[in-house]
C-alpha cells in the first residue's frame, strides 16, 4: 500500500553521514567519482553531438550525471559498463531538450536523432571517450599545446604568443605530448 | 648540431603532423626530413596519433566541463537528500496513522495524502515573513536543463490587488516571472485559509539567484526570499 523506498542502502547510511559532515558523504563522494571519471569524456562525446553548443553540452552532461547518482543502485560503477548507460542517457537528454526548443525559429539540431544509439555509433561514441581518456592522460601543458594547435587550429607561433612561450618550446612539448599520447592511446588499447 | 642549425629539430615531426607549421618551418622540416632518418622513423610511429585526434575534433576542442559543474551537482545530491528524509518523514507519519486508527482511516489517509507537487517536491526551499507587510512566502526552486523552475506558496495576503514575482539575479538582473491577482479574501487568510501556489521559470541557474521578490502592482514590496 504505502511506498517505501528500497534498494538504496548506500542512501540510507549516508543520510546521517552526510549530514553531520556536509558535502562529505558517500554520496557526494559517489557523485565526485562520476564527475571525475566521466563529465570530461561524456562533454567530449556531447559537444559533437550539439554541434559544439557549450552550454548546452553542459546542461546534458550535468543532468546526465544526475540520473546516474540517481540510479546508482542499479548500475555498475565500473567504467566500462557505465559508459554504454551514460551514452544512451545524454542522447535521450540531447532529444528531449531539442524538442522542448523546436518552438524556437532557426533552432539548429540533432532533429534526426535516433532514440536509441546504432551500435556502431555507440561504438564511435564509446572510443572517442576512451581517447579523451587518454588526451587527460597528459600533463596540463602537454594537453593544452594540442588544443590551441591542433584543435583551436593555431599554428606554432601564434600557441607561442598565446602561451607566452617560446615558440621552440612549443614545438617540442606537441612533440612530446604526441608521444605521451601514442603511449596513453595504445595502453587503453585503442589502435589506428 | 643539425642542417638547420639546432639540435632538437627532430621534434618538429610533431608540429608537422598537426599541420601547424608555417609555410616558411614546413619547407625547412621537409628539407631536413628528406636526409633524416631519425625523423622518417618518428613520422611512422607518431602518425596513428592524429587520426585519433581527429575523432574527437568536429566540435571545437574538447574542452573539459566547468568546475561549477561539480558544485551545481553535489547542490542537487545534497537537494535530493533533504527530499528524501522529508519523504520518509511523511511515510512514517501516515504509516503511525494507519497503525493507530485502523483499516477505515487507512483509506482516508492514503486518499487524502496530498501529492507532493509544487512547492513541495522543488529541489530546494526558502522561506521568509515579511514582518511590516505580515505576508509570508515559501520559494521552492528546482534546477532545470533550461534553467529554474520556481514555485511560490503565499499565505497572509490580502486584496484587493495584482502582485508580481520577481527573480533578482546576482548579477542585479531583475525578471518578472509570474503574474497574479489576490481577491478581496486574500489568501492563507482567516476568511480564505487557502495559501496561493503559482509556479513561475526563469533561465537563470539556481546558483545565480539572489532573491525573490513578491511585489504589488503599486511598487510595495510584500515580502522578500533570499534564494
Amino acid at each position: 500500500m504505502l511506498q517505501v523506498d528500497q534498494g538504496h542502502s548506500l542512501r540510507e547510511d549516508s543520510t546521517v553521514e552526510g549530514r553531520r559532515f556536509p558535502g562529505r558523504g558517500p554520496e557526494e563522494e559517489l557523485m565526485r567519482a562520476l564527475y571525475r571519471d566521466h563529465a570530461g569524456p561524456l562533454m567530449t562525446y556531447v559537444l559533437r553531438l550539439v554541434a559544439g553548443d557549450r552550454y548546452l553540452a553542459e546542461d546534458v552532461v550535468q543532468e546526465t550525471l544526475l540520473r546516474a547518482w540517481r540510479n546508482a543502485s542499479q548500475l555498475d560503477p565500473s567504467a566500462r559498463s557505465l559508459r554504454p548507460w551514460l551514452v544512451t542517457v545524454a542522447r535521450r537528454v540531447v532529444i528531449d531538450a531539442h524538442r522542448g526548443r523546436q518552438a524556437r525559429p532557426a533552432e539548429s539540431g540533432p532533429a534526426d536523432l535516433e532514440q536509441v544509439p546504432a551500435a556502431d555509433e555507440l561504438d564511435r561514441a564509446l572510443r572517442m571517450m576512451t581517447i579523451s581518456d587518454a588526451l587527460d592522460d597528459l600533463t596540463p601543458a602537454h594537453r593544452q599545446v594540442l588544443v590551441e594547435t591542433y584543435f583551436k587550429g593555431r599554428d606554432t607561433n601564434e600557441t607561442a604568443r598565446v602561451l607566452g612561450v617560446p615558440p621552440g618550446t612549443v614545438r617540442s612539448r606537441i612533440f612530446y605530448a604526441l608521444r605521451s599520447l601514442r603511449i596513453a592511446l595504445e595502453e587503453r588499447g585503442v589502435t589506428s | 648540431m643539425t642542417e638547420y642549425g639546432r639540435p632538437d629539430a627532430h621534434v618538429d615531426v610533431g608540429a608537422y603532423l598537426l599541420g601547424v607549421l608555417n609555410d616558411a618551418e614546413m619547407d625547412r622540416f621537409e628539407q631536413h626530413l628528406a636526409g633524416c632518418d631519425t625523423c622518417a622513423k618518428l613520422l611512422d610511429e607518431l602518425s596513428g596519433v592524429v587520426p585519433a585526434l581527429a575523432e574527437l575534433g568536429g566540435a571545437g576542442a574538447p574542452e573539459p566541463p566547468s568546475e561549477e559543474m561539480l558544485d551545481r551537482l553535489l547542490d542537487e545530491v545534497a537537494a535530493q537528500r533533504r527530499t528524501r528524509v522529508r519523504r520518509r518523514w511523511l511515510t512514517a507519519v501516515a504509516a503511525a496513522v494507519l497503525i493507530v486508527a485502523g483499516p477505515t482511516a487507512a483509506v482516508l489517509a492514503i486518499q487524502e495524502r496530498p501529492a507532493v507537487t509544487g512547492v513541495q517536491a522543488a529541489a530546494f526551499q526558502r522561506t521568509a515573513t515579511d514582518p511590516a507587510t505580515g505576508a509570508s512566502a515559501v520559494v521552492g526552486l528546482t534546477g532545470r536543463p533550461w534553467g529554474t523552475q520556481i514555485d511560490l506558496r503565499l499565505s497572509y495576503v490580502y486584496g484587493p490587488r495584482t502582485c508580481h514575482l520577481v527573480v533578482v539575479g546576482k548579477d542585479g538582473r531583475q525578471e518578472t516571472v509570474a503574474n497574479w491577482t489576490v481577491s478581496g479574501s486574500g489568501y492563507g487568510t482567516d476568511e480564505h485559509p487557502q495559501p496561493l501556489d503559482i509556479r513561475g521559470a526563469t533561465a537563470m541557474r539556481p546558483s545565480d539567484i539572489s532573491h525573490f521578490d513578491v511585489i504589488t502592482s503599486q511598487g510595495q514590496r510584500l515580502v522578500s526570499v533570499q534564494a
